[in-house]
């Protein structure tokens, strides 16, 4: 297993160069990977949970990021895609996975904040149908000499892009997501699931669809808990409970197929995150 | 913001096959609570022979098909049977989940199964008055060696239930009502659930409620609170009680339930009628659940 953090770009940490000093402190404490999430507007539960505080741009953030770090990965869970223009966006991920010397993971998704696509001018209900299309011109931009793509929303032929991906064909695409429409753009366009709280037992039931060795990164909101808690591990759908419970989970996690687990503090307390991350090292992630 | 989701499966207007489903399903997907109801007829009243399972018999069977939800009656109808077989009962399906049950007790409204099946119709201060007395012998016979007690409706003297429940075996008070519903929550119960109001009325209940356990020198604190709210995710029209439902996409109902949540009430139940959206259900599992995890 290895073990990732979310950095809480999306909890409303007033500046950007505090999410700085946790990448650093995650790399030092030899965490596998680092993820940012991606909202544009505050909509929804992202409003209840920041009121006016800041929602961090993910992207500039990993760039920065890719320039303080050396070794830990850089990932997104999720870029909301059909909020980006595919040749901006291929342009971009191109830079960042240049940046950090082919770090990137491209964690993909729709999103559900129905009033966020309408204050974007987004069809929200084409938001799938534009997502496929999304990943079907990324591959095109990042693989072909001269890319070329036609669909309903956007094409494109007789023009170079460059550069490629540091990564070779491109970064993973992990598509992120636990309907079942996220499970068919998986076996169509991923290298990978991105599941967000399901538990181990669900992910197990799903997995048999996706297929053997393909990565899947789990997130879960983190806690270690003091006292038990009845459910069975196999069936909790955040990271939370004792020590040894949370051992026990992630042994779960391991037989269900997950390879990579991302620790959510969900706080912007930066340093309980800090506290919570020492003692997952010490005691849980052994 | 965390709140506790359960799910309301009424035993009416489906199969037992279809019914366990969907105990199954909330089993295994991180639900907090199943409940059942305790009817004769379905409801809203549209057809007598529409399918409608008895509810202690319903809820003995979620206590043995399920192993991590609590396992409640919201609620069972206090005039229906006699307290000390409702208590016996409750005990029996308390053993039976390993501690999980939950019980909630109240005083009827169906007036056509009332009359139909024998009961007679009492009026509402009557049968609250019937219900306070049946709560005061259920709370006895839990926890008391013997009970007496002696009133207008109930006589029962020297009664021992045995065993005691082997889990907290909450007893809970539900209804809509402003007035003596939250009085008789705060004197006999352990919880305190609100079916199908909108958020503004759970916020008034809950108020009437902390000024009903003062009156009574009650913590608020050790009463739990829930709400029922009605599914209807997707594109379907609720029935009864539109304030009181969950409709339209994830977005609308993650927005609704971060309503309720502000007015504090801990746990929120979606109330399955039938024809069950299995889509829509597992949409709610994977999509809105994920932003209320405790």
């Amino acid at each position: 297993m290895r073990y990732g953090i979310a950095l809480p770009n999306n909890q409303g940490v007033a500046r950007m160069a505090q999410l700085l000093e946790l990448a650093v402190a995650a790399e030092a404490m030899q965490f596998d990977s680092l993820w940012v999430s991606e909202h544009l507007f505050h909509a929804s539960y992202v409003a209840q949970r920041l009121g006016g505080r800041p929602y961090h741009e993910p992207l500039t953030l990993l760039a920065a990021v890719a320039a303080q770090t050396r070794q830990i990965r850089l990932g997104t869970s999720v870029l909301v895609l059909p909020w980006h223009h595919p040749v901006r966006l291929a342009k971009t991920l191109a830079a960042i996975d240049d940046l950090s010397e082919g770090r990137l993971l491209v964690g993909v998704g729709v999103a559900q904040t129905e009033d966020e696509f309408a204050n974007l001018g987004v069809d929200f209900h084409r938001r799938g149908r534009i997502a496929d299309e999304t990943l079907g011109a990324l591959k095109a931009l990042w693989t072909m000499d001269v890319p070329e793509f036609s669909g309903e929303h956007y094409r494109f032929a007789g023009l170079r892009v460059e550069p490629k991906p540091r990564q070779k064909p491109h970064p993973p695409l992990l598509i992120g997501g636990n309907s079942a429409a996220a499970i068919r753009r998986l076996q169509r366009y991923g290298d990978g699931w991105h599941p967000l709280s399901l538990a181990p037992a669900q992910i197990a039931e799903r997995s048999p669809g996706i297929g053997a060795q393909v990565p899947i990164v789990v997130r879960a909101v983190t806690e270690i808990a003091a006292q038990p808690w009845e459910r069975p591990v196999a069936e909790r759908r955040t990271f939370k409970g004792t020590a040894a419970e949370l051992r026990a989970m992630i042994a779960a996690y391991r037989a269900a197929g997950v390879t990579d687990l991302v620790i959510d503090a969900n706080t912007a307390d930066i340093d309980a995150t800090l506290a919570l991350w020492r003692r997952l090292r010490e005691e849980v992630l052994i | 913001m965390t709140i506790k989701i359960g799910m309301h499966a009424g035993p009416q207007d489906l199969s037992i096959d279809e019914l366990k489903r969907l105990w199954r399903h909330g089993d295994d997907s991180g639900y907090h609570w199943i409940s059942v109801w305790d009817h004769f007829y379905a409801n809203p009243l549209q057809d007598r022979g529409n399918p409608c399972f008895e509810g202690v018999a319903a809820m003995s069977a979620l206590a043995a098909l399920t192993s991590n939800v609590r396992v409640g009656c919201l609620v069972f109808c206090a005039l229906f049977r006699s307290p000390g077989m409702l208590a016996k009962a409750a005990v029996t399906v308390d053993h039976l989940s390993g501690g999980r049950a939950e019980i909630g007790v109240g005083a009827g409204w169906f007036e056509e199964e009332f009359r139909e099946f024998g009961y007679g119709f009492p009026p509402l201060g009557r049968r609250l008055d019937q219900l306070e007395e049946a709560l005061a012998v259920i709370r006895s016979l839990w926890h008391d060696d013997v009970t007496h007690f002696k009133g207008r409706y109930y006589d029962v003297q020297g009664a021992v239930c045995s065993p005691k429940p082997v889990g907290p075996l909450r007893l809970w008070v539900g209804g809509r009502g402003k007035d003596r519903t939250p009085q008789i929550a705060a004197r006999y119960a352990d919880g305190f659930n609100m079916p199908y109001l909108a958020p503004e009325a759970v916020a008034d209940r809950l108020q009437r409620l902390r000024r009903a356990c003062e009156a009574h020198g009650r913590d608020p604190a050790e009463i739990e609170t829930s709400v029922n709210v009605g599914f209807y995710l997707g594109d379907r029209a609720p029935e009864v009680n539109p304030g009181g439902s969950l409709t339209g996409s994830v977005q609308q109902a993650v927005d609704r339930i971060g309503a309720y949540a502000d007015t504090g009430v801990q746990g929120l139940n979606i109330a399955i009628r039938p024809p069950v959206d299995w889509d829509a259900l597992q949409r709610f599992t994977d999509d809105v659940m994920v932003h209320f995890q405790d």
